[in-house]
């Protein structure tokens, strides 16, 4: 009764609806805004459907209909909508969308028909969009990046695939009748005002544009877009690049960093996409001109798709191809039969060149397809013969593995031919498909004579993994654009610097070298204000990324200049002691802070009023190793714990849970090994300590007078810690990330910051692993206790600073939720996904590109996880419990008198103890 | 008069001074840097160690109690001498006379390839981190090369994890403190072959030298003295000094200290514990073993050849 009463209401609020058909006409938009949704939808009017029109049946979680006549869907929230078709067919997704603002990277939804994934894919993305400013020039100065901002705005676009296998979107196969489209965001929320399953139709090819377009003259008109001037972008890693190697680049000076050039190494994954407007000034036929470079991915070309005013005008621009070289080449759009006249009408048009995979995408979504199966069949190998197999044994395959074997054949000769039909697509020479030979031979070599098979393994293995990063090398598409140019005449007319300019511009940037100070960027000029003197760290990239989040938002804001040095790890020591050190030092590892505090060197945070609200905003754990006598020496940037990855297509195959409890993980562990894998876990005091917290014990026994491990916790954690290597024979040294790659070791608990690799390095796997809450142990009450240990790094105000209230502005700045989510979202859109920032601020955690899975996992893990907490002499500990393991874990590998694990941690205490001892009467505690 | 004759001296030595003026303006800017960058800080650190030192407050004198506790109480440092001992009569005599005899054997070479052999040897000592290969060949994984073919041929069942078992550790750190010992010692003995002039053999010769071993021993090494005694110095003072290629290889500490050398125990305290009074006192002692050390070398150097 109640959801009747509920359905009939949401029926009630959603009114009008909306025109489906919007097929591509001559009218533009000059506002782009709207203008950009304006896709190209040649629509079967019978099988769209509208979220308006009343067809909403149920809603999950936060979602909810606006009054405006949208669906409001949350991040992990669903709703379902009812549809009903009138022919069975293959039908592709469009979706009428605005993003919701502030939690960055692509939204990612899943849907499923009847409650069905029906074309195979766990989750589809649908891009945000980004607008960018003005860039700052200034003569005589640097450059600097502009302001970028997310917009909302009502988009439409298809579900393609974003790995870029697949040029053509997603097709789904539906049946006559009424079925239940269930929609789940999956990372970001979403307002949906439409969504359809159309029919997809190609594009008209060249000819018949022209020939509709034969009436039109060409004209004696030119209009050049600069390409770092852009509109939109899809994706934040599409920045503005500086060229400083051509004195041909607009615009140009050998004196000061021009943005003048847009993309290169970044703008390369599929479906990222540039906007660029273009003001033309009279109707007729125009030819594009280019001039580009693709000097990233050596003798091949990248692709993109050209869409005008959101549709592609006609076939053959869905892959332009851009042909790779070191220097800086001008294209013009067109075939071997000539140049492509493009008709456009005076005004405004919007110009988009969109990321595909292009003529190979075919052959590459073979190649993944086929290495899938190679992981598969390279693990049933595996269970015959363990990792190191035993070359002088025959292990008869044929009789043990033949469909395999014969399904490797036919691989072998399909990879065969792949590489011959890659050769004739691209024109590229052999050498790019060096791996596909190598691998086919290889293969063919292995199943004509199995008894080889065991040998070449290991090689096996590692053409694998090259075959791997060939594929992920070969779907990005890097490019980047000086200019585009609209002319009525087909050669480029515009004027080119000759020689002699090149060579004046090389002297030029010689003399610049002399006198140009490369390091300092923004702020440091401005007397006025009170200089703050910050160091980090970490790397250059790190370091421009906050120096850019400086110069925008704090000098501004806060009226201080400020200087920002990348300095080695040992540079602070000294400079405090000679007393030049910097105001605030970012970086450091948990012990840092408290090793300045007990010599007086670093501020007490808490002496400032608002520490205590403050400080709340940060993960308890994170915090504790900055916290002794009462005292805060530092705040964290980042925070780090271990997770539990596993492999759900292995623990699919053979039926196997996620493990809850270490006992069900030892069961597990087992059950891995008969089939001839493994599983990790820390080795060490965070692989001691997260046995240790489970069992209730601790590390120190007050403010660390002594070390709690001689209790009984202490000791028996040690035991049970132990017998995961001695008796489940878990290894001690092992690279998770290559045989979690291969399967062999599907699951294992990692820091969690390895998602960060696996996500970049195993794109093969990109969709069958994942991350959750480490297991824990199951206390009286039946609650699981998941602690682990946790490490986090800080950012510390020197004492001797000056400017102790301004450097807490600062520290209260850098770590506030705004800037933590900012600078983690840029850091990833300059270095790609590998440098997925893991803050330790709660609410800037949630802002990241984590799913709603992640996020969830990873907060439930955060709350669990503790610290081991920093005390004078504290060092001794990790160094002791390193010695106990090796001392226990030898002993058992080589079978000579096993060592008692509870009698090796005692044989430590006094030393540890001594040392703590000593250490607090040195500080007088 | 007693007094007039050392006056007369003092004065001639000054006045020696002033008329070799140029060669002292010449030899300056040298010294200069030497004292501050070499004297001064030798200077600097034995004062240190009389004091307790947290390098960011003041030091405060403490008179021998770094030292006491060094020598009766640091029952590890007593563990680090007796390794840096074992490494330095290991690798500094070894790696000495594998020099010696290797310079030798591609002096015999044509010169062609005597370039192309030297820097083969010379090679691991440039090559800065090269002993990080071992770490591949003896990596504690499974598929570490030598794991891996032990456990192929059935030697071992679990992989061994090489350097964090105390009962490799030091012989392969020896191994590969060997391996990459071959440094300026050994070019400059290579050097000293090459200069031989031909006519001293002739001359031995016809004196009745009777094999190459006795023109090794009576001819080429007493004319080499300067360059043996250059080789063993180095040698000598780098087998001493041998800390961050044990840290890289077997971790810092290595296990149970079994492979902690004084140079390792001088960076535990000085940069993990803050502790640079003792670390100095650690420091002085190193000094005062590798003086002895290399007098020891000269007395032995003297008696080549006879």
């Amino acid at each position: 009764m109640q959801n009747n009463k509920l359905t009939y209401f949401l029926t009630l609020l959603t009114v009008t609806a909306i025109t489906v058909t919007q097929c591509f006409t001559d009218s533009f938009v000059t506002k782009a805004e709207n203008a950009l949704s304006e896709f190209d939808f040649t629509c079967d009017s019978e099988v769209s459907y509208s979220a308006s029109a009343g067809q909403i049946s149920k809603l999950y979680g936060k979602a909810a209909v606006t009054s405006d006549d949208t669906v409001y869907i949350p991040n992990g929230s669903s709703a379902e909508f009812a549809i009903s078709v009138s022919q069975t067919g293959n039908y592709v997704y469009a979706m009428k969308y605005m993003s919701e603002i502030g939690t960055g990277g692509s939204i990612e939804i899943s849907l499923s028909i009847d409650g069905e994934e029906k074309s195979g894919v766990a989750s589809y993305t649908f891009p945000r969009l980004y607008s960018q400013g003005e860039i700052n020039t200034e003569k005589g100065k640097d450059d600097s990046q502009p302001e970028v901002e997310e917009l909302s705005v009502w988009q439409e676009y298809y579900a393609y695939d974003n790995t870029g296998y697949n040029n053509a979107p997603y097709t789904f196969e539906i049946a006559t009748g009424v079925h239940t489209v269930r929609i789940e965001a999956i990372r970001g929320g979403l307002y949906i005002k439409k969504l359809s399953f159309e029919s997809f139709n190609e594009p008209n090819d060249y000819i018949s544009y022209s020939t509709f377009h034969s009436d039109k003259t060409e004209v004696s008109a030119s209009k050049t877009v600069q390409a770092e001037n852009f509109l939109y972008k899809n994706d934040t890693t599409i920045i503005p690049k500086s060229d400083s190697t051509s004195a041909e680049t607009q615009p140009q000076s050998a004196f000061a960093r021009r943005l003048n050039t847009v993309g290169g190494s970044s703008w390369k994954t599929a479906r990222s996409a540039v906007t660029w407007e273009v003001d033309i000034p009279e109707s007729g036929i125009y030819y594009i001109h280019m001039r580009y470079r693709q000097n990233v991915k050596d003798g091949i070309f990248s692709s993109r798709k050209l869409y005008i005013d959101g549709a592609v005008p006609f076939s053959e621009v869905q892959a332009i191809r851009f042909e790779g070289g070191s220097d800086w080449q001008e294209k013009t759009f067109g075939n071997e039969n000539g140049e492509y006249g493009f008709y456009l009408t005076k005004g405004k048009h919007l110009i988009t060149l969109e990321v595909v995979v292009g003529d190979m995408a075919e052959s590459f979504s073979e190649i993944n397809e086929l290495m899938a199966e190679l992981n598969d069949i390279y693990r049933e190998i595996i269970m015959v013969t363990g990792s190191s197999p035993d070359i002088y044994r025959d292990y008869s395959f044929e009789k043990l593995i033949p469909q395999e074997l014969t399904r490797l054949e036919e691989i072998g000769n399909r990879l065969n031919e792949l590489e011959k039909q890659i050769i004739e697509l691209s024109e590229a020479d052999d050498g790019y498909t060096a791996i596909l030979e190598k691998l086919s031979y290889q293969i063919l070599d292995m199943t004509s004579n199995p008894r080889k098979i065991a040998k070449q393994l290991s090689r096996f293995k590692s053409n694998l993994g090259s075959l791997a990063s060939w594929l992920l090398e070969g779907v990005e598409q890097p490019l980047q654009i000086d200019w585009i140019c609209f002319d009525g005449e087909k050669d480029y007319q515009g004027e080119r610097k000759g020689f002699f300019a090149s060579v004046g511009f090389g002297i030029q940037r010689l003399f610049a070298s002399f006198v140009k100070d490369y390091n300092s960027v923004g702020a440091d000029e401005q007397s006025t204000a009170t200089t703050l003197k910050i160091w980090m760290q970490t790397g250059r990239d790190q370091a421009e990324v906050l120096r850019e989040l400086i110069d925008t938002r704090f000098c501004k804001d806060y009226n201080a200049a400020v200087q920002l040095q990348v300095v080695g790890a040992g540079t602070l020591l000294p400079s405090v002691l000679a007393g030049t050190g910097p105001d605030i030092m970012l970086n450091n590892a948990s012990g840092d802070p408290i090793n300045y505090a007990i010599r007086n060197a670093v501020t007490d945070l808490t002496e400032f009023d608002d520490f205590e609200e403050f400080s709340e905003n940060f993960f308890d754990a994170a915090v504790e190793p900055f916290r002794f006598n009462g005292s805060v020496y530092a705040l964290p940037e980042t925070f780090s714990f271990p997770m539990f990855f596993y492999r759900m297509d292995i623990f699919e195959k053979y039926g196997w849970e996620v493990p809850q409890t270490l006992s069900d993980m030892k069961i597990l562990a087992s059950e891995l090994q008969a089939k001839g894998m493994n599983m990790s876990f820390p080795v060490g005091v965070t692989g001691y300590g997260t046995v240790l917290y489970q069992n209730g014990g601790s590390f120190y026994v007050g403010e660390g007078e002594a070390t709690a491990l001689d209790n009984e916790e202490g000791l028996s954690s040690f035991e049970e810690y132990m017998k995961l290597y001695t008796l489940y024979t878990l290894p001690a040294l092992y690279s998770f990330v290559n045989r979690f790659r291969t399967g062999e070791m599907p699951c294992g608990v990692e820091d969690y910051t390895i998602y960060n690799t696996l996500a970049v390095y195993a794109p093969e796997i990109v969709g069958l692993w994942k991350m959750v809450p480490i297991p824990g142990t199951e206390k009286s009450d039946g609650t699981i206790d998941r602690s682990t240990v946790g490490t986090s790094v800080g950012t510390m105000i020197i004492k001797s600073s000056k400017n102790q209230q301004l450097s807490w502005e600062f520290v209260k700045w850098w770590l506030s939720e705004d800037i933590q989510s900012t600078y983690g979202r840029n850091l990833e859109s300059l270095l790609g996904s590998a440098a997925k920032y893991n803050t330790a601020n709660r609410t800037a955690l949630q802002k990241m590109t984590w799913s709603y899975q992640e996020y969830t996992a990873l907060t439930e893990q955060a709350e669990w996880t503790r610290a081991i907490p920093e005390v004078p002499g504290g060092y001794y500990l990790a160094r002791t419990v390193t010695f106990a393991f090796n001392r226990v874990y030898n002993a058992n590998t080589e079978q000579s008198v096993a060592e008692d694990p509870t009698e090796v941690i005692k044989d430590y205490i006094s030393e540890i103890n001594s040392e703590l001892e000593r250490k607090r009467k040195e500080f007088g505690l | 008069m007693q007094k007039n004759i050392s006056d007369a001296k003092k004065m001639s030595v000054f006045r020696q001074m002033g008329r070799k003026k140029i060669c002292y303006l010449f030899s300056l800017p040298y010294m200069i840097f030497f004292f501050t960058f070499t004297v001064f800080p030798v200077i600097i650190s034995v004062i240190l160690s009389f004091t307790d030192f947290n390098m960011l407050e003041m030091p405060s004198f403490v008179g021998f109690s770094n030292y006491i506790h060094l020598f009766f109480n640091d029952s590890i440092f007593v563990k680090a001498i007796k390794n840096t001992v074992v490494l330095a009569v290991a690798v500094g005599p070894g790696g000495y006379i594998l020099s010696l005899l290797f310079a030798w054997f591609i002096n015999e070479l044509s010169p062609k390839l005597r370039a192309l052999v030297t820097l083969l040897f010379y090679a691991p000592s440039i090559a800065g981190n090269g002993y990080m290969i071992w770490q591949i060949m003896f990596s504690s994984d499974e598929y570490g090369y030598v794991n891996s073919i032990l456990l192929r041929f059935g030697m071992i069942q679990e992989p061994i994890l090489w350097f964090s078992n105390t009962k490799y550790m030091m012989m392969l750190i020896i191994v590969i403190s060997l391996w990459s010992s071959m440094g300026t010692g050994f070019l400059s003995l290579i050097a000293g072959f090459q200069g031989m002039d031909k006519a001293y053999y002739e001359a031995a010769a016809i004196d009745g030298i009777k094999n190459r071993f006795q023109e090794l021993w009576y001819i080429t090494l007493p004319m080499m003295k300067p360059q043996l005694m250059f080789s063993a110095v180095m040698s000598i003072t780098s087998s001493f000094s041998v800390g961050p290629l044990i840290t890289a290889l077997c971790g810092y500490p290595s296990t149970d200290y079994a492979v902690h050398t004084i140079m390792n125990h001088l960076t535990d305290y000085g940069t993990l514990r803050y502790e640079m009074g003792y670390a100095s006192a650690i420091a002085t002692v190193l000094f005062l073993v590798m003086i002895f050390s290399n007098t020891l070398i000269k007395r032995l150097i003297g008696k080549v050849g006879q």
